[in-house]
């Protein structure tokens, strides 16, 4: 077993144990209130309002989706891939390649008392929030692509129907943005009440929100899956991560987000305090600009990408806690996934050859990063520099603002990331296939040769053909280099041991039953 | 003074404060456009339109102008991209925290700087002097971040006498105003102390002695008010800058001001709050100002007649 991911199963196993025999229905005065200090509170809480990590973070336990992954069966056998169980709906079925109906579990209740219908389903998906052409919220369709209006075929039981075949559909039903929100309060009260005052089915229920200050949640009692296990959860805002770390340390929180490997030491300095880490389903990467005169010819690029020693930068800058994954392809791609594909090797003489085949001249390769944007980002930068000079790359540093600055006339290569949220080979559609793709913008106006006609083919239910074209896919993309993969995404999480909670690699928190309880010590 | 004196000084108020907001108005624009700061990269071309025509920004700069300022002329600042609200009401429930905190700070160095000040500038060149010059340097010398989480590893972490962040009580206030407070008094000790030596030497001060009269009536009653100017000036400032918020130390203590409002609305190109945040900041600013102007036509009358002797 990766040792990285030692800590995050014990805490399954711990939660599991603690489920079973501590009481599950507590009273309200039985169970702890929890602060949560984070580093930003965000500004909305609609799922599909193009949600930020920070955001989802806090009210990742307020809305519930029809199917959800689960992510303890993953993380024990990650070779199953994106294993998908019952949430809002209770069970599902393919009609076709485009269509997929959906039976709704009877008797869950939102927050204000209202029972869960196909209407709220048909709502969350509709062309007024998402698809249509003047919809609340048209950002939105980067994720779920083009569906039909929703089907209602009865009160409890629904229909999906892609614009063209679509067979990742039960995916983006596991999105962190299709979660179900209550029709009537967001037709009634308009969105921007909404984001603020959110109604779901989770077990966080809003209760108040002071801006850049706390957010309060209560248990939901009414919960579909359970008894909540605490009694309030309150996000408070601590931008300073000095300062959460003392406020966990001291017991003004109980959990903090986004420490840094910096901090380790002094959080495990004390026997009731663990670090919780997770890899997040995003890759941090460089983008390479194509268009560029000093890394337009794919010789370079590929130099770049093989004179990168990805382990030593892992183990420097991040003691191990994540790791280094075979090119764009993760293994909750399941059957897609291919665990003997090698990856980019590192290997500096074989890319000084490919420089000298290049005909490279010393041109500066100016690599940008955006500061204090990624954990690591600017110490991971300059030691990639240090690497590219070290085979003769006249690599040069900027740091700056944000992307559009970063991707101002002058960029070679650029830091940044690629998620992986739905467990597909659709993912990497914003990142490099497709009309929208970032790389069209990003270097490569007219696309990846070869990519996006490759990619048309997986629009298909045959996975066998699927995983051919996504590995040929992979070899594209392995060849062109529009980009590389540096590492996995890490996050960490600090809390009480007497806390069992583990976090989730898909940015959101959970706090639902199964993935919280508490040893004596808390209560 | 009188009445052209306090005209004058309100023009160029008014003129300061059309200036800041023109200036920040088109600064805005021109640091990067708002709708790729707001929206993910993925995000189509077309739906960018549709965001950019929601918000307004599809027109021509000057047409927004003229329609911010027309809109600021009614009270309607507009509205936060993020989060839907009126951008007036993202800021101004800031402002009772950053106030609070404000005139904390304000009063812990007020309390620590004017005696200081006061005391040093009366035992010229001994211990006391030295130690206050020395604590000025000092307290001036250190940043906020730094003596910030100083506070919170000594009265946090290790005495856990207070909490380490927040404001929900009064003693969630205690390390932040005692940051900014002793910040600000290292300031005011200084001019203090310059402006009392200064007037310590005058003959009036020499005769007050001669006269006999007690030592707290002569500082009190003579020197401080005769050495008030620079000292109000100094304050003034202080004041206003407070009331901006304080970014360093409402980010260390999680203090919900309007200083940490305007780091990440800034950075997230949030336009209307940061166009609301920055007039009331000038609002503040030049408001000071002008109560320090007429502080000043009020403890020195010969300031205001000079105005009215000028035009003449």
């Amino acid at each position: 077993m990766q040792h990285w991911l030692r800590p995050v199963h014990a805490v399954f196993g711990a939660i599991a144990f603690a489920s079973v025999f501590l009481a599950p229905g507590a009273s309200a005065r039985d169970r702890p209130d929890l602060t949560v200090a984070v580093n930003s509170l965000g500004q909305k809480m609609d799922p599909a309002d193009f949600p930020l990590a920070t955001e989802l973070r806090v009210y990742g336990s307020v809305f519930d989706n029809l199917i959800k992954r689960d992510f303890k069966a993953e993380g024990i056998d990650p070779s199953k891939g994106a294993v998908l169980v019952p949430a809002l709906a209770t069970a599902w079925t393919r009609i076709d390649g485009r269509t997929l109906e959906l039976e709704l579990r009877q008797g869950v209740k939102f927050h204000n008392g209202d029972e869960l219908t196909s209407e709220d389903v048909a709502f969350t998906f509709s062309p007024e929030r998402i698809f249509g052409a003047n919809a609340i919220l048209p950002s939105a369709k980067s994720f779920f692509g083009c569906w039909e209006p929703v089907q209602v075929l009865s009160r409890y039981k629904v229909r999906i129907v892609g614009c063209t075949e679509d067979p990742v559909i039960e995916l983006k039903l596991t999105h962190y943005s299709a979660g179900i929100v209550n029709r009537a309060v967001y037709t009634k009260e308009g969105q921007a009440a909404f984001k603020r005052a959110p109604v779901g089915t989770g077990p966080l229920q809003f209760v108040e929100w002071k801006d850049g200050d706390y957010i309060k949640f209560k248990a939901f009692d009414d919960y579909f899956d359970g008894h909540p296990t605490f009694n309030s959860i309150t996000f408070r805002e601590v931008p300073e991560t000095a300062a959460r770390v003392a406020g966990l340390v001291s017991g003004d929180f109980d959990l903090i987000t986004q420490v840094t490997p910096d901090q380790f030491p002094t959080i495990e300095a004390s026997p009731d305090l663990q670090v919780l880490p997770t890899l997040l389903e995003q890759m941090q990467m460089l983008w390479i600009v194509g268009k560029e005169p000093a890394v337009s010819d794919k010789r370079v690029r590929q130099a770049l990408a093989m004179s990168i020693d990805r382990e030593a930068i892992v183990q420097s800058l991040w003691n191990n806690q994540t790791k280094v994954e075979d090119q764009f392809q993760l293994p909750t791609l399941g059957v897609l996934y291919d665990p003997n594909r090698p990856g980019v090797q590192f290997n500096p003489d074989r890319a000084r050859t490919l420089l000298k085949e290049a005909g490279y001249s010393n041109a500066p390769v100016t690599l940008r990063v955006i500061a204090n944007y990624y954990v690591n980002g600017e110490a991971a930068i300059q030691a990639i520099q240090a690497m590219w000079q070290a085979v003769g790359i006249n690599a040069k540093l900027e740091i700056v603002e944000n992307f559009t600055q970063a991707f101002a006339p002058g960029a070679s290569v650029v830091m940044g990331g690629c998620g992986f949220e739905l467990a597909s080979p659709e993912s990497l559609a914003s990142c490099f296939f497709g009309d929208e793709a970032l790389t069209r913008k990003r270097g490569f106006p007219d696309g990846i040769p070869g990519l996006d006609a490759l990619a048309a083919n997986l629009a298909t239910l045959d996975t066998a053909k699927r995983r051919q074209t996504f590995q040929a896919m992979l070899d594209i993309l392995e060849d062109e280099v529009p980009a590389t993969p540096l590492y996995r995404t890490p996050h960490f999480f600090a809390g009480k041991r007497s806390i069992l909670w583990a976090p989730s690699p898909d940015f959101r928190t959970d706090f639902r039953p199964g993935n919280l309880s508490f040893t004596e010590a808390t209560r | 003074m009188n009445v052209r004196f306090l005209i004058a000084r309100t023009l160029r108020a008014l003129l300061t404060l059309i200036l800041v907001v023109t200036f920040v108005f088109v600064m805005l624009r021109l640091a990067g456009d708002p709708i790729k700061m707001l929206l993910p990269e993925e995000t189509p071309a077309n739906v960018i339109e549709q965001y950019r025509a929601r918000w307004g920004l599809d027109a021509p700069i000057y047409v927004q102008y003229v329609s911010y300022i027309s809109s600021v002329l009614r009270g309607d600042f507009g509205t936060s991209f993020r989060d839907g609200r009126p951008a007036l009401e993202v800021v101004t429930e800031r402002i009772p925290a950053t106030a609070t905190l404000g005139f904390a700070g304000l009063i812990v160095a007020l309390l620590v700087g004017l005696p200081a000040g006061i005391a040093a500038a009366m035992k010229r060149n001994s211990a006391i002097d030295r130690a206050v010059i020395s604590f000025a340097v000092l307290g001036h010398s250190i940043p906020t971040f730094f003596f910030g989480i100083l506070l919170i590893l000594l009265f946090s972490m290790s005495l856990r006498w207070l909490p380490s962040s927040g404001s929900a009580t009064w003693a969630h206030l205690l390390m932040p105003a005692c940051t900014i407070g002793l910040w600000n008094a290292a300031t005011i000790a200084r001019f203090t102390r310059a402006s009392m030596l200064d007037v310590l030497s005058k003959p009036f001060m020499r005769t007050a002695v001669a006269n006999g009269l007690p030592l707290s009536w002569r500082i009190l009653g003579y020197a401080l008010p005769n050495a008030a100017i620079p000292i109000v000036t100094i304050i003034g400032l202080i004041v206003g800058q407070l009331l901006s918020g304080a970014v360093i130390v409402e980010t260390v203590f999680a203090w919900p001001g309007i200083g940490r409002l305007t780091v990440t609305a800034v950075a997230a190109r949030e336009v209307a709050v940061v166009q609301t945040i920055v007039f009331l900041a000038a609002l503040t600013m030049v408001a000071a100002n002008l109560l320090v102007d007429l502080l000043y036509g009020w403890l020195d009358p010969r300031i205001g007649s000079s105005t009215e002797g000028k035009s003449r």
